[in-house]
């Protein structure tokens, strides 16, 4: 059986394939303005490996902002609970899942079981958002990759106090024009972005990371971040080796009818 | 008896010279990387306007946020005490003041002789503030000072509904790709700002006045100039108390 779960994102769209249960490809398409297009895009790219064409898969589920753009027939379902999905089923045993997205953060806490004990999701403001990092390394001039093994070299703290975006960039682009080393401002973008996501950490009622604390999404990759985080929440956090595909992973997990009651 | 109120914001500086009590001159320009050049630069604009020298000015009061570091001035006041201060003069029915800032928003109740008596205040969000309007004007490639006409223009306006100036950013561009005009897009921008800063206004300071039918919003002929007017008007009613004490002694 050839089951498919597509996450379409703010900024990227992702799709994963299982075959009888077994992840048998992956691919990501750009959402841009159709997110639609971009589903049918990353599918069929997936189903490369198998062979297969997008009429062959006998059971999808959608999530992501853009679920119910998707014309394929794909069921919908709460992203929580394809984050906590792919998550558990990646790392039985987690203690809950950091999802940080391009237009929002979501953090799940899981009982032992990998079920959805709580949770805490930020849409409404960009700020601790991967919008937020990207309109900073514009402010800077700095390659998004380049921003987290630069700003490790910090040596000194310069917060950044603004909240907003908006506000942030000004104060980002006054910085650079003081000569305040690039390093030390991208570490106090850093640190902005982490307290935001550490309060959504705290009200989701995660426990001190030990280890078993998954985080993904695309800010996931970015180390300066992490590094930040792991400092607030006093443990380590686990990266996936496909922090990107993870909610997708969780969505096929339900097509194929291995996602419990949902 | 000449008063100087300076009033150094995010994005302007202004300047008010207040003789007894009338309006002599006033200035406003954009403030620089510099607060102290940015004021000894609109104070001496408008000083030269009314063939003054700053000598000859009795008292300067400073304000905005730039207040602290103005060396020729003699006191500091708040923004918020000189908005109530200078709103109450244009309007002594005045009960509540809004003020909206650059880069803050603030909603500001007084009494019948503008003092403060509460006030909310949004500096943490650009949605709300002018930012968010500069940000929609670059957008649709106007100028600031024309998107209020603009927007009266359009018939309908697009619903903005993100909160977060940086998606609701998206959103216009998501309806100007669907069609949507400029003029309708700019309507949608003033009134998703009309929306946050009535939130202002509900939260603490004047929850009756959504009761209220019918309550007026006065809008002075220049309204930027409201926070220097007040400082200055803070000036002269120092230096009239002090006259007061002086001939009691």
């Amino acid at each position: 059986m050839i089951a498919a779960g597509l996450d379409v994102g703010a900024l990227w769209t992702k799709a994963v394939v299982l075959s009888d249960g077994v992840l048998a490809g992956w691919s990501m398409a750009p959402s841009s303005d159709d997110g639609a297009r971009a589903a049918e895009t990353a599918l069929a790219e997936a189903l490369g490996p198998l062979g297969a064409a997008v009429g062959d898969v006998q059971a999808a589920v959608a999530t992501g902002v853009g679920k119910n753009e998707v014309r394929l027939p794909a069921r919908p379902a709460a992203e929580v609970l394809c984050a906590a999905l792919g998550a558990s089923s990646m790392f039985p045993g987690a203690a809950g899942v950091i999802d940080m997205g391009g237009e929002s953060t979501r953090v799940v806490r899981l009982d032992g079981g990998g079920q959805v004990a709580d949770y805490a999701v930020n849409d409404k403001c960009a700020a601790g958002t991967g919008v937020f990092l990207d309109a900073m390394a514009k402010a800077m001039g700095v390659a998004v990759e380049e921003m987290g093994p630069l700003s490790l070299k910090s040596t000194k703290q310069v917060p950044i106090t603004s909240m907003c975006v908006a506000f942030a960039e000004s104060e980002v682009v006054t910085l650079v024009h003081s000569r305040t080393p690039k390093e030390d401002i991208l570490m106090g973008i850093h640190q902005s972005i982490a307290s935001r996501i550490f309060g959504l950490v705290s009200r989701a009622g995660l426990p001190a990371a030990d280890g078993s604390t998954i985080a993904v999404g695309g800010l996931s990759r970015n180390v300066g971040i992490l590094r930040c985080l792991e400092a607030l929440m006093k443990g380590s956090v686990v990266v996936p080796e496909n922090p990107r595909i993870l909610s997708a992973l969780g969505a096929a997990l339900i097509a194929s009818g291995k996602g419990g009651g949902a | 008896m000449i008063t100087l109120g300076v009033d150094i914001g995010s994005l302007t500086g202004k300047a008010l010279l207040l003789r007894d009590n009338e309006i002599q001159s006033w200035e406003i320009i954009l403030t620089g990387p510099d607060s102290v050049e940015t004021a000894e630069a609109v104070t001496r604009t408008v000083l030269e306007k009314s063939s003054l020298k700053l000598e000859e000015v009795d008292y300067v009061v400073a304000t905005g946020y730039g207040r602290k570091v103005i060396p020729f001035a003699k006191k500091n006041v708040s923004e918020i005490s000189c908005h109530a201060k200078g709103a109450s003069w244009f309007f002594p029915s005045a009960r509540t003041i809004l003020d909206m800032g650059g880069q803050d928003c603030k909603a500001i109740r007084c009494d019948g002789n503008g003092k403060v008596t509460d006030f909310v205040m949004n500096d943490k969000c650009a949605a709300g503030a002018g930012r968010s309007m500069e940000i929609m004007a670059r957008l649709v490639d106007v100028a600031l000072e024309e998107m209020g006409d603009l927007s009266l223009r359009a018939e309908r306006s697009v619903p903005i509904s993100s909160t977060c100036v940086v998606f609701a950013r998206s959103d216009a561009l998501g309806h100007m790709r669907r069609g949507a005009s400029k003029n309708e897009v700019l309507a949608g921008a003033c009134e998703a700002l009309v929306s946050r800063v009535r939130g202002l206004l509900n939260r603490g300071v004047a929850v009756r006045l959504e009761k209220e039918l019918g309550v007026k919003a006065h809008i002075c002929y220049e309204p930027q100039i409201i926070g220097a007017l007040g400082a200055a008007i803070f000036g002269r009613e120092l230096l009239e108390k002090r006259d007061k004490m002086g001939k009691n002694a």
